[in-house]
C-alpha cells in the first residue's frame, strides 16, 4: 500500500470506535455491577407477581411504579453514578503516562472528547436500559404495560443522565487529580445551597430575629435539589373510577438538561486548552489556583471558624448572640488554615509557609472583614419588615401555638402581626440581651407576593407591667393570643379547601381509642362535628395559646385530627392536617359528640373526673 | 523533516525549553543527548504533540504537529515509561493501536511474534520491565511510522534484544526511509547508529551536527614534551581540556586534526599524536564549557 494513502486522514473525525469500545470493555465491571444490582428491582417485582398473582396489578400501578422510580431514585442514582463514570472515562487525564499515550494518538482532542463523552453516557445508560427492558418485559408478559409511561420515563432518565454527566465532565476538566474530582463534583453540586446555609447560619449568630433557616434561594444551582423540588407524581381524577398518574416537572428537567449540555460545551472548550502537563495537579489551569485557595479558605472559615467559636468562645458571649470580635478571630485562624491547606495541595508540598506572610495577613484580614460585615447587618436584615402590600400571607407560631395562617384577605390580622413585628424591633437591644426571658418563641413567616418568604423568630416573655400600654409588644402579643379570631383561623378550612375526614381519639384510658373515623363516605358526621368545633372557636370556647406560664385551661385527653385538601394552582390536591384538643369549655363539640352517640354522658363524666384528679377542681373552670 | 523552531516551554517558572532549535533530517537516525534535566523528554513531548509550546513552532513535514491528527499519524513514539491499560494483553493493545494508526501492519505484527517470543495473551502488567519494553517496540514498529520517536528506548532490554531491536529499526531506516529520533544517555550505543547528533543543555540545543562533522571538529591530542619544559600552546587554539600524566599531556582541542597538529608541531613536542573522540568524550567536553565539567569525586 502506498504510504501516503495509508496514513493520510481523508476527513476530520469526531468519533473513534476503537476508543469507545475500549472504554466500554475496560470499565465493564462498573456498568455491569450497577446493571446487576438494578436488575434486582424487576426481579423482585417478578417474584411478587408470581407469589401474589399478577392479575391484580393495573397499568396505572405500573405507571406509578415507573414514575416513582423516575422521580425518587433516578436523580440520586444519576448524581452518584455520573461521577463514577466520569472518573473512569477521564481517568487518562490524571496520570502523566496515560495522558501521554492518549495525546500522542493521531486523533485530535475534539475526537477524544466526543468519544469519551459518548462512552460515559453509554456507561450511564446501559444499566437503566437493562433495568427498564426487564421491567417492561415483565409488564408486557403480565399485561399491564403502559407505553406512554415508559416513553416519559426514558425521557426523564436521558435528561437527568446528560445533566449529571455534563456537570461531572465539567468538573473533570477543572482538575488534574482523580481524588480531587469527586470532592469537586460534590462541592459544585451543593456549593450554592451550602454557602447559603453557612452564611445564613453565621448571620443568625449575630442578627436579631434571623432564624438561621435557609430560604433555598440558590437551591436551583444544585441540580439534585432543583430536580427533587420540581419533579413529582400528580394524580388527576378521570371520568372513570381510576385516577390518571402523570410525571410533572419536565420543564425543569429540560432546563437542567440544557445546562448539562452547556457544561459539556464548556468542558470541551476547557479540554481544548487543558495542558497535558497538568496531570496530577489539583488545579488543571493556573488561573484556578487563586480560586481554589480562596474558596477553601472561605469554606474553612465559615465551617471550622464557626465550630471553633462554638467550642471555645460561647462562654464569652452575652445573650444568645455571638461576639463578632471572637468570631472574627476564629474565622481568620481557620481561613488561614484553609488557605495553607489549599497551598499544600496545589504545590504538592508541605513547605508553603516561606514568604507567605503577606498573603497570610491578607487572608486573615479578609476573613475577619467578612465576619464583621455579616455582623454589622449591612443589608438591614434585622429591621426588614415587609410592606403590607407585598404580603400574600403570614403565619404565626409559638411553642403552644401551631402555625396559623392569615392571607391578605384577612387584612386586619395581617396588619396586627406586622404592627407587632415593628413593636418588637423597636426594642431590639432588650430582646437581643434576652432581658425579658424566653417563655415565648414567636416565629413569623411571611409569604410574599413575589414568591419568596421571610422568617423571623423572637424569644421573650410577655411583660405584665407593659400590658396597659397598647403600643407595647407585650400588650400586642397578649391581645393577639387572647383573640378568638386566632383560634377560628386555626380551625377554619380555606375557601379552596374541602373537609375530607375527621378522626377523634380518646387517650383517657392510656391508648388512643378511636371514637370516630370519618372518611368522605361518612361526611355527614364529619361535617356536623367540624361545624360544632368551628362554632366553639367563634364563641371563644376554645382557649388560645397561653400568654403567661400557667395560663389557660386544661384540655381533656381527647384529640381531633381534621384533614382537608386544597386544590393547587398547577392542578392536583394538597392535603392538610390539623389537630385540636377537646376542652371542657367546648360545649357545642361535646354536645355533638353526645348527639352523634360517639360518647356517652358517663364517658364525659369520666373525662371530668380525670381532669379534676390531675389538676384539681379549678381545672373545670 | 521534523523541525523545532525557537521552542519555549515553562513549567511553573522553570524554563524547560529555552528557545530550542532542532532539525531532524529525513531518513536518518538523530541522537538527542544531554544531561539530566536538559529538556530532551520535554522536546520529544512537543514533537509527539503532547505539549503545546508557549512560543515557537514544532513542525512535522512543515505542518504544526499539535492537534494535527494527519501529522501525528506519521509519528509513533515510545516514551521512557510506556503506558498500557491495566488489564490489557498484547493482543488488546494491538487492537487499540490498530484502531488509531491507519498504517498499522497486522502481517508484521504476526511476523514479530517470533522475534519477540511473548505470548499474545499475556497480560502486559505481569511481564518484566524488559518484556514490556519489547511489547512497546513490537506494537510501535507495526504502526509503520514515518517518524519513530524514542525516549530512552532500550533501557531494560538485554543485550541480545537491544541488538535485535536496533536491527529492526535500522532495516526500517534503510528500506522504508524511516526517520528515527532517539534520546538516550547510552552514548556508545548512539555512536553506532546515529547520523546526526544534537546536544541539549538547559533547554537549548548547543550543538546540532552530523556525527562525522562533530567528530571531525574536535580532536584529542597526546603530546610528550621535553623534561622541565612548560608546554606553551598557541593562543589561537581553542583548548577545551588539558590533563597530564608525567610528561604525557592530553589536549582536547576544537578544530580539525590536521590543522591542530600543524599548529602544535612548531612548539617542538617530542611526540604528538591526534586521536578521534568518542561521542561520550565529545558530550563531556562540549558540556564542560557549559559548566558541566566532570567533577572528581573524592571518597
Amino acid at each position: 500500500m502506498n504510504w501516503e494513502v495509508s496514513t493520510m486522514q481523508s476527513k476530520r473525525s469526531f468519533f473513534n470506535r476503537t476508543l469507545f469500545r475500549k472504554n466500554l470493555t475496560r470499565f465493564w465491571p462498573l456498568w455491569g455491577i450497577v446493571s446487576a444490582v438494578g436488575s434486582l428491582m424487576p426481579l423482585y417485582v417478578l417474584l411478587e407477581l408470581l407469589n401474589g398473582g399478577g392479575a391484580r396489578v393495573t397499568s396505572l400501578e405500573f405507571t406509578q411504579l415507573l414514575y416513582t422510580v423516575a422521580a425518587m431514585a433516578v436523580p440520586a442514582v444519576s448524581c452518584a453514578y455520573a461521577i463514577l463514570c466520569a472518573m473512569l472515562v477521564w481517568s487518562y487525564l490524571y496520570s502523566p503516562r496515560s495522558v501521554e499515550l492518549m495525546h500522542t494518538l493521531p486523533v485530535d482532542r475534539t475526537c477524544l472528547f466526543v468519544t469519551s463523552v459518548l462512552s460515559g453516557l453509554a456507561m450511564m445508560l446501559i444499566p437503566y436500559a437493562v433495568v427498564g427492558a426487564l421491567t417492561c418485559l415483565i409488564a408486557l408478559v403480565f399485561g399491564f404495560f403502559d407505553f406512554t409511561a415508559a416513553c416519559f420515563t426514558v425521557l426523564a432518565v436521558v435528561l437527568m443522565t446528560v445533566t449529571f454527566f455534563g456537570l461531572a465532565t465539567f468538573c473533570a476538566m477543572l482538575t488534574g487529580n482523580v481524588f480531587a474530582l469527586p470532592v469537586l463534583y460534590l462541592l459544585v453540586n451543593f456549593l450554592a445551597p451550602l454557602l447559603e446555609a453557612l452564611v445564613v447560619t453565621l448571620s443568625s449568630q449575630f442578627l436579631l430575629g434571623f432564624s438561621g433557616s435557609s430560604q433555598g434561594i440558590f437551591d436551583f444551582l444544585a441540580p439534585i435539589f432543583g430536580i427533587y423540588e420540581n419533579i413529582s407524581l400528580e394524580y388527576v381524577p378521570t371520568r372513570g373510577a381510576a385516577e390518571a398518574c402523570y410525571l410533572v416537572g419536565f420543564g425543569t428537567l429540560f432546563l437542567y438538561f440544557l445546562a448539562g449540555l452547556a457544561l459539556l460545551g464548556l468542558g470541551y472548550l476547557l479540554y481544548r486548552r487543558r495542558p497535558s502537563e497538568s496531570a496530577g495537579d489539583v488545579a488543571a489551569f493556573r488561573g484556578l489556583r487563586p480560586v481554589f485557595r480562596w474558596g477553601l479558605a472561605l469554606l474553612s472559615a465559615l465551617t471550622l471558624g464557626y465550630l471553633l467559636y462554638e467550642l471555645f468562645c460561647t462562654p464569652f458571649q452575652w445573650g444568645c448572640y455571638a461576639n463578632p470580635a471572637f468570631m472574627a478571630v476564629c474565622m481568620a485562624i481557620t481561613g488561614l488554615l484553609g488557605w495553607y491547606a489549599a497551598s499544600m495541595f496545589l504545590e504538592k508540598s508541605l513547605r508553603v509557609f516561606k514568604g507567605s506572610l503577606k498573603s497570610a495577613v491578607v487572608v486573615c484580614a479578609v476573613m475577619a472583614a467578612l465576619c464583621f460585615a455579616i455582623s454589622a447587618d449591612l443589608f438591614g436584615i434585622e429591621d426588614r419588615v415587609p410592606a403590607l402590600e407585598d404580603i400574600h400571607a403570614v403565619s404565626i407560631a409559638d411553642m403552644d401555638l401551631r402555625a396559623t395562617y392569615f392571607t391578605e384577605d384577612d387584612r386586619e390580622m395581617v396588619e396586627r402581626i406586622v404592627r407587632l413585628h415593628r413593636a418588637l424591633l423597636s426594642d431590639k437591644e432588650g430582646l437581643r440581651r434576652e432581658a425579658y426571658g424566653d417563655y415565648h418563641c414567636l416565629l413569623l413567616t411571611y409569604t410574599l407576593k413575589n414568591g419568596t418568604a421571610l422568617s423571623r423568630v423572637y424569644r421573650f416573655s410577655v411583660q405584665e407591667d407593659r400590658l396597659d400600654d397598647p403600643a407595647s409588644w407585650s400588650a400586642q402579643v397578649a391581645a393577639l393570643y387572647r383573640d378568638p379570631a386566632l383560634v377560628v383561623s386555626q380551625v377554619t378550612i380555606p375557601d379552596n379547601g374541602t373537609l375530607t375526614s375527621i378522626f377523634a381519639y380518646d387517650f383517657a384510658n392510656g391508648y388512643g381509642e378511636e371514637l370516630l373515623e370519618s372518611s368522605e363516605a361518612q361526611s355527614s358526621s364529619a361535617k356536623v362535628l367540624y361545624d360544632a368545633i368551628l362554632q366553639d372557636a367563634r364563641e371563644g370556647n376554645i382557649p388560645g395559646p397561653p400568654v403567661f406560664p400557667g395560663d389557660g385551661e386544661y384540655p381533656y385527653d381527647v384529640r381531633f385530627e381534621i384533614e382537608y385538601r386544597t386544590v393547587e394552582e398547577r392542578g392536583g390536591y394538597q392535603h392538610h392536617y390539623d389537630a385540636i384538643q377537646l376542652y371542657p369549655s367546648m360545649e357545642h363539640t361535646i354536645g355533638t359528640l353526645l348527639d352523634l352517640e360517639l360518647v356517652t354522658e358517663a364517658r364525659v363524666e369520666l373525662w371530668n373526673q380525670a381532669l379534676v384528679e390531675q389538676y384539681g377542681e379549678d381545672a373545670l373552670g | 523533516m521534523i523541525e523545532v523552531k525557537n521552542a519555549v516551554k515553562t513549567f511553573e517558572g522553570f524554563r524547560a525549553l529555552d528557545g530550542a532549535d532542532i532539525t531532524v533530517p529525513d531518513g536518518g537516525v538523530y541522537g538527542l543527548v544531554g544531561p539530566n534535566g536538559a529538556g530532551k523528554s520535554t522536546v520529544i513531548r512537543h514533537i509527539t504533540g503532547i505539549y503545546r509550546p508557549d512560543s515557537g513552532e514544532v513542525l512535522v513535514e512543515g505542518e504544526p504537529v499539535y492537534e494535527n491528527p494527519a501529522q501525528k499519524a506519521l509519528l509513533a513514539a515510545i516514551p521512557d515509561d510506556w503506558y498500557y491499560f491495566q488489564s490489557a494483553t498484547v493482543a488488546d493493545m494491538m487492537r487499540f493501536y490498530r484502531g488509531f494508526y491507519p498504517a498499522f501492519d497486522t502481517a508484521r505484527y504476526e511476523r514479530f511474534k517470533e522475534v519477540f517470543a511473548i505470548p499474545e495473551k499475556a497480560v502486559i502488567r505481569r511481564l518484566s520491565k524488559g518484556m514490556q519494553k519489547q511489547v512497546a517496540f513490537w506494537l510501535t514498529m507495526c504502526c509503520r511510522p514515518r517518524y519513530l520517536i524514542l525516549d530512552e528506548p532500550v533501557d531494560g532490554l538485554d543485550p541480545v534484544m537491544r541488538r535485535q531491536v536496533w536491527s529492526i529499526m535500522m532495516s526500517d531506516v534503510a528500506e522504508h526511509g524511516t526517520t528515527v529520533l532517539v534520546s538516550s544517555h547510552n552514548l556508545r550505543e548512539l555512536e553506532d547508529v546515529c547520523d546526526h547528533v544534537g546536544i541539549m543543555n538547559k533547554g537549548k540545543v548547543l550543538i546540532e551536527r552530523s556525527l562525522n562533522d562533530l567528530q571531525e571538529n574536535i580532536v584529542k591530542l597526546q603530546a610528550v614534551w621535553k623534561p622541565g619544559e612548560a608546554p606553551v600552546l598557541p593562543k589561537e587554539l581553542e583548548v577545551l581540556h588539558i590533563s597530564h600524566v608525567g610528561r604525557v599531556y592530553t589536549y582536547i582541542v576544537r578544530g580539525k586534526a590536521a590543522e591542530v597538529t600543524a599548529r602544535l608541531e612548531p612548539c617542538g613536542p617530542l611526540m604528538l599524536e591526534a586521536l578521534p573522540l568518542s561521542l561520550e568524550e565529545i558530550f563531556i567536553y562540549e558540556l564542560g564549557g557549559e559548566h558541566y565539567a566532570v567533577k572528581e569525586i573524592i571518597l
